[in-house]
C-alpha cells in the first residue's frame, strides 16, 4: 500500500495528521459546551484534518501538495486569530486582530504570487516565503498580549483549569517552534530540493503534535468546567 | 542556495528552534506561577482585610457594651439612688401629713405609685442594658430571666427549652453575643410576626452551641429581607455579631408556618473545662 509505505517512511509527519483526531473527536463530543472561540478551533481542526489528509494522499502519490498549504495558511490565521477576538476584553486589541486578519489574506495571496514565477505550474508550486513567518509573529504577539491581559485583569481564578490558557499554550508552542523554521520552508519544500536538514525537518511535526495535545487539554478543561457548573 | 552550507543552517535552525521552544515553555510556566502568586497575594490581602473588619466590629461591639454598662451604672447609682431618696422623702412626708390630716392625700398616693413604677422601670432598663445574670450565672439563667421579664401579656406564650444537661460556660463575648442575638430574635418576633407562641431552645450539638428561636407568626423570607434597604438591619446585626465569634446563622424553611432561626457557635473547650450545669428545669411560661 502506498499510504503504509509513506507512513513508514515519514512516521512523525503522518502521525501529526492523525493526532488531529484526538482534539477533534473530543471537540465534537463536547460540541454543546463549546463557546464561539472553541467552535472556531473545532472548525480549524476539521479543516486541518481535511487538508492534512489531502496533503498526505498527494504526498503518498508523489504529487506537489504545497498549493493546499498555501490555501491553508490564511484560513489557519483567520480561525486561530479569530478566537482571540472572542477572548480579548480590550476593544482595541479586538479591532487590531480583526484588521490584521483582513490584511493578512491579501498579503498571503501576494506572497504566494511573488514566490511563484509561474502560478499555473502546479508541479513546481512553492510555499509563500514570508506569510508563515508573519503569521507566527502575529500569533505569538496575540498570545503574549492575552497572557498579559489575564495576568493584569486577574479575572481567571485557576489558570491551569482555564481552557483557553491551554489553547494559547499550544499556539505559543507551535508558532515558537516554527518561527525560525518557516523561512527555510521555501527552500526545503520544493520539487528539486537542494536543502536537506535531516532530522531537524521533523521538528515542526513534533511541535505540532505537542500543540495538538495542549489543545486537547484545553477542550477537556472546557468539558470539566461545564460539568462543574452544571453540578 | 549554492552558497548555503546545510550543516551551518541545520545548527542555526536547531539552536533557534530550541531557544524559541524553551522561551515558550518559560513563558507558559511564568504565567502559571505569576498568576498563582498573584491570587495567593490577593487571598492574603482579603484575609487581612477580613481580620481587620472583624477587629473593627469587635471593637465597636465592645464600645457599645461599655457604653451600655456606663449608662446602666449611671442609672443605678445616680437616678436609682435619687429615686430611692425621693421615695423615702415622700414616705416621710406622707407619714407627717397623715399625722396631721389622718387621711391620705390621693395626689400624694398617685405620686408615690408613679415613683414606684419609675423605680421598677429604671431597674428593668438597667438589667436590660447589662445582663448581670449572664455574667454571674451563664446563658441558661440569663435567657430564663429574660423570658420571665416578658411575662406581662396573656396573648403570648413563651417557652424556653434547654435540651442538653450541661451547657459549658463560654467566653464573655460569646455568651453576650448569643444573648443579644436571642434578644433581637425574640423582640423581632414580638414586634413584627403577630405570633402567639415563641420557643427558644439551647443545646449542645457536635461541639457547637445551638440556639434556636421559633415562632408561629407570619414568617418572612430572611435572605431577601437581609438584602433589602428598608429592613434587615436586625438580621445583619446578628450576622455581624456572629462573624466576631466565628458563628453562623441559618433560617430553615418553615413553609410559611412561622419563622425559625438557628444559630451555631463553636464551643471553646479550653475556656472553662468545669462549666456550669443546667440546674434549671425547662421553663414554660404561659403569659
Amino acid at each position: 500500500m502506498v499510504y503504509l509505505e509513506f507512513i513508514n517512511k515519514f512516521t512523525v509527519s503522518s502521525l501529526a495528521v492523525f493526532v488531529i483526531l484526538i482534539p477533534l473527536i473530543l471537540s465534537l463530543s463536547s460540541y454543546s459546551y463549546l463557546d464561539k472561540a472553541f467552535r472556531l478551533l473545532l472548525t480549524f481542526l476539521c479543516i486541518d484534518l481535511i487538508i492534512g489528509l489531502w496533503m498526505f494522499h498527494l504526498a503518498a502519490y508523489r504529487s506537489n501538495n504545497i498549493l493546499l498549504l498555501n490555501i491553508f495558511v490564511p484560513m489557519r490565521y483567520m480561525l486561530l486569530g479569530g478566537m482571540f477576538i472572542h477572548y480579548f476584553h480590550s476593544n482595541r486589541n479586538r479591532q487590531i486582530i480583526f484588521f490584521s486578519i483582513i490584511a493578512f489574506i491579501p498579503f498571503t495571496i501576494i506572497d504566494v504570487y511573488t514566490s511563484n514565477e509561474n502560478l499555473v505550474d502546479l508541479h513546481n508550486h512553492m510555499v509563500g516565503r514570508y506569510s508563515q513567518v508573519v503569521e507566527s509573529v502575529l500569533m505569538i504577539l496575540w498570545v503574549l498580549l492575552y497572557f498579559y491581559e489575564i495576568i493584569k485583569s486577574m479575572v481567571v481564578k485557576n489558570i491551569t483549569s482555564y481552557p483557553f490558557f491551554w489553547v494559547c499554550a499550544g499556539l505559543l508552542f507551535f508558532y515558537s517552534g516554527n518561527i525560525f523554521f518557516f523561512p527555510f520552508w521555501y527552500f526545503m519544500n520544493k520539487w528539486e530540493n537542494d536543502l536537506k536538514l535531516g532530522l531537524i525537518e521533523k521538528i515542526p511535526y513534533a511541535v505540532e503534535i505537542v500543540s495538538l495535545l495542549l489543545f486537547t487539554i484545553g477542550i477537556w478543561n472546557m468539558r470539566v468546567q461545564h460539568a462543574r457548573t452544571e453540578s | 542556495m549554492q552558497e548555503l552550507n546545510p550543516e551551518q543552517i541545520r545548527w542555526a535552525v536547531l539552536i533557534a528552534c530550541l531557544a524559541m521552544l524553551i522561551m515558550a515553555v518559560f513563558v507558559i510556566t511564568f504565567v502559571i506561577y505569576y498568576q498563582k502568586k498573584q491570587l495567593q497575594q490577593q487571598k492574603q490581602m482579603r484575609d487581612v482585610e477580613k481580620e481587620y473588619q472583624r477587629i473593627l466590629l469587635e471593637t465597636a461591639l465592645n464600645s457599645e457594651e461599655a457604653e451600655r454598662r456606663r449608662i446602666a451604672q449611671d442609672l443605678h447609682d445616680d437616678i436609682g439612688t435619687m429615686l430611692s431618696l425621693t421615695k423615702l422623702s415622700l414616705n416621710q412626708h406622707r407619714k407627717n401629713s397623715n399625722q396631721q390630716t389622718k387621711d391620705a392625700d390621693p395626689a400624694l398616693q398617685k405620686v408615690q405609685s408613679l415613683l414606684e413604677d419609675t423605680i421598677v422601670q429604671v431597674r428593668r432598663i438597667t438589667r436590660d442594658l447589662v445582663p448581670t445574670t449572664l455574667e454571674h450565672f451563664g446563658l441558661v439563667a440569663a435567657i430564663e430571666e429574660f423570658m420571665n421579664r416578658l411575662e406581662n401579656t396573656e396573648t403570648l406564650m413563651l417557652q424556653f427549652q434547654c435540651e442538653s444537661d450541661f451547657i459549658p460556660r463560654q467566653p464573655k463575648k460569646v455568651e453576650l453575643a448569643l444573648y443579644r442575638i436571642m434578644q433581637e430574635l425574640v423582640n423581632n418576633a414580638i414586634k413584627h410576626s403577630r405570633c402567639d407562641h415563641i420557643s427558644v431552645c439551647l443545646d449542645v450539638k457536635k461541639g457547637m452551641l445551638q440556639l434556636r428561636v421559633i415562632d408561629n407568626g407570619l414568617g418572612f423570607d430572611a435572605p431577601q429581607t437581609k438584602t433589602s434597604l428598608q429592613g434587615g438591619l436586625g438580621l445583619r446585626n446578628i450576622e455581624s455579631r456572629l462573624s466576631v465569634i466565628n458563628g453562623s446563622v441559618q433560617y430553615p424553611d418553615t413553609k410559611g408556618d412561622g419563622f425559625e432561626a438557628e444559630v451555631l457557635v463553636p464551643i471553646d473547650k479550653e475556656y472553662n473545662k468545669e462549666g456550669t450545669s443546667n440546674e434549671y428545669p425547662p421553663l414554660k411560661a404561659h403569659l
